[in-house]
């Protein structure tokens, strides 16, 4: 049998399979490379870069819940002089054989741009830039832009005047109707969304009565968001003609490949990572498996290929 | 590209209650025992718990090369650690390890005092075996019942002092009474190096101590940690740093979890 087609392509870059690593939750791709083999993934993400250095948030910043977690790192970064200029950082991913997607954040509107402008000054070995609109942990910036669409709009259209590199907009589950951002992002510019980040939520210690992360609040992520991500899924692919980038709860290749049908082209493993960092490997592999199964030659066949009631 | 870490299939050889709430847990791992070294940690998968997403990373107590086997002490606490104590002998059990920067090799011409609060004792206990010269070591607990391997330390030659909060065993009172009365009682040309590991308040203390004493000292920080490998920035813990603020949070798996006392940002 013939080894089915697995690629996919993301603008102007074609990637070998659909499974990328998602933001936040694969470091800066060097804290993994003695354990997962790049040369068999899609691609990454690399953690968000804003143009300071952040030290993010106080610890506690994590904490398991049933069948999930819930973070609030608070986007701690070294900055973005340092993430071009470290050997640990650009220099490094720039060896890699894997498509290399960079996440951006800042405080404010110009935050974003600069750290897109400094990006397309450098810009050689970057697939893609993700505009993190959704972060729940951070007090300025991050999410409060994903939840306007006006400054939606507005933080995505300043990141498209400072760069031509292919432009991800991160979505935030957070809002009444998900598809209008959708829209909103690709109107501005945004050549790809992805969706969805984590959402608020909460963990109380009962001994100590106090929340169990520092911040209080932190963002939920893990299989238990799943179906909520399929559906957001589903109605961002009805409402835009982009490739669209799903996540949120991806373990094991059957719940990738239902995003792939509710309208992915191409899916993020995120938490699951820490539980196994073979998962998007064995994603991968289980995608193959699937198509061959069903004889079907090009996984490109079954994106979008839900068949509603 | 070749792959630095492990990530292995390992198969229980037992699972015992120590004492309490301690267990020891041994097994066959014989991709990542042949290279660990004093003070690193394996990151554990619990098998048949679905619902706990999250690895946990222990200290490696011990080591037999001979047997290809690697052993961790563990106090049940949580979800997790009660899971961990049910497995049986015989389980697969999936470890990423080797994993973070152990304590450094001794210098011979220096004392070694080890300094273990409570299950600090698993992540020292190499540091004693692999040492080509005796030195001290100082088990601290809240009481008798919290004391664990006294004799294997013992059988490594260190000289071993006992405290205990509570005076059930030992010196009655902390760990930094008696490590105050040996760096006092050096000789005027002996130095020593001082190996820690417990709880944060401890660590604190020692390596305070050792600061007034110029002696050297590791401190081995017992962080929460989600992914192990320095992805997630979960386990950090404030070291000095030339930043506005004088200090910058550092991952514990990834560039600790042994820091040298000098280094770490005390508030």
């Amino acid at each position: 049998m013939s080894k089915p087609d697995l690629s996919v392509q993301l603008c102007d870059r074609k990637l070998r399979n659909p499974v990328v690593t998602a933001s936040g939750t694969f470091g800066y791709g060097k804290e993994y490379s003695g354990l997962v083999r790049f040369e068999q993934l899609g691609g990454i993400t690399v953690k968000g870069v804003s143009p300071f250095p952040s030290h993010g948030n106080n610890t506690p910043r994590t904490s398991e819940v049933d069948f999930g977690m819930i973070n609030s790192i608070g986007l701690q970064n070294p900055g973005i002089d340092k993430f071009i200029a470290h050997p640990d950082y650009l220099p490094f991913l720039r060896t890699l054989d894997t498509a290399v997607y960079v996440n951006i954040w800042g405080k404010t509107m110009e935050d974003y741009a600069e750290v897109a402008s400094r990006l397309q000054a450098e810009r050689e070995g970057i697939a893609g830039l993700e505009i993190n609109i959704s972060c729940p942990n951070i007090k300025e910036g991050g999410m409060s832009f994903g939840t306007s669409l006006e400054l939606a709009g507005k933080v995505v259209n300043a990141v498209r005047q400072a760069t031509d590199i292919p432009l991800i907009t991160k979505l935030s589950p957070n809002v009444n109707n998900i598809a209008d951002f959708a829209r909103c992002v690709v109107d501005n510019g945004s050549d790809m969304v992805s969706l969805i980040n984590t959402f608020p939520s909460m963990a109380i210690d009962i001994y100590t009565r106090k929340p169990k992360i520092a911040a209080n609040f932190g963002g939920l992520s893990g299989p238990g968001i799943k179906p909520i991500s399929i559906k957001m899924i589903y109605e961002v692919s009805q409402a835009v003609d982009v490739p669209i980038i799903g996540m949120g709860g991806i373990f094991s290749a059957a719940d990738a490949i239902e995003f792939l049908l509710a309208g992915a082209t191409a899916v993020a493993v995120g938490t699951a990572i820490f539980s196994d960092p073979q998962t998007p490997i064995k994603v991968i592999q289980g995608i193959a498996d699937y198509l061959n199964d069903y004889d079907i030659k090009d996984i490109n066949d079954i994106i979008g290929g839900v068949e509603i009631n | 590209m070749s792959l630095s870490n492990f990530q292995e299939d390992t198969r229980v050889l037992e699972n015992k209650n120590y004492k309490g709430d301690y267990f020891c847990i041994t097994f066959h791992a014989p991709t990542i025992s042949p290279s660990v070294t004093p003070g690193q940690f394996v990151h554990l998968r619990l098998p048949n718990s679905p619902d706990l997403l999250l690895r946990r990373p222990f200290s490696i107590y011990d080591v037999d090369t001979e047997l290809s086997t690697l052993s961790l002490i563990y106090k049940v606490i949580g979800k997790g650690s009660k899971a961990l104590s049910q497995v049986s002998a015989g389980t697969t059990v999936n470890l990423l390890g080797p994993l973070g920067n152990g304590f450094p090799p001794a210098n011979k011409e220096k004392l070694i005092i080890i300094v273990a609060g409570g299950y600090g004792c698993a992540s020292t206990f190499l540091v004693a075996k692999t040492a080509v010269n005796p030195g001290c070591c100082i088990l601290g607990a809240r009481t008798r019942d919290d004391i664990l391997v006294e004799n294997e330390f013992k059988q490594t030659g260190f000289e071993v002092n006992i405290t205990t909060n509570d005076g059930s065993y030992g010196h009655k009172g902390i760990v930094t009474d008696v490590l105050q009365q040996k760096l006092n009682g050096l000789p005027y040309n002996q130095s020593a190096s001082i190996y820690a590991c417990g709880p944060d308040a401890m660590l604190k203390a020692v390596g305070r101590l050792a600061l007034k004493h110029h002696a050297e000292s590791y401190l081995s920080f017992d962080m929460p940690m989600c992914c192990g490998v320095g992805a997630c920035f979960t386990c950090v813990i404030k070291i000095k740093a030339d930043s506005r603020d004088g200090w910058e949070y550092v991952r514990t798996c990834y560039n600790g979890p042994v820091f040298e006392a000098n280094d770490v940002f005390f508030e």
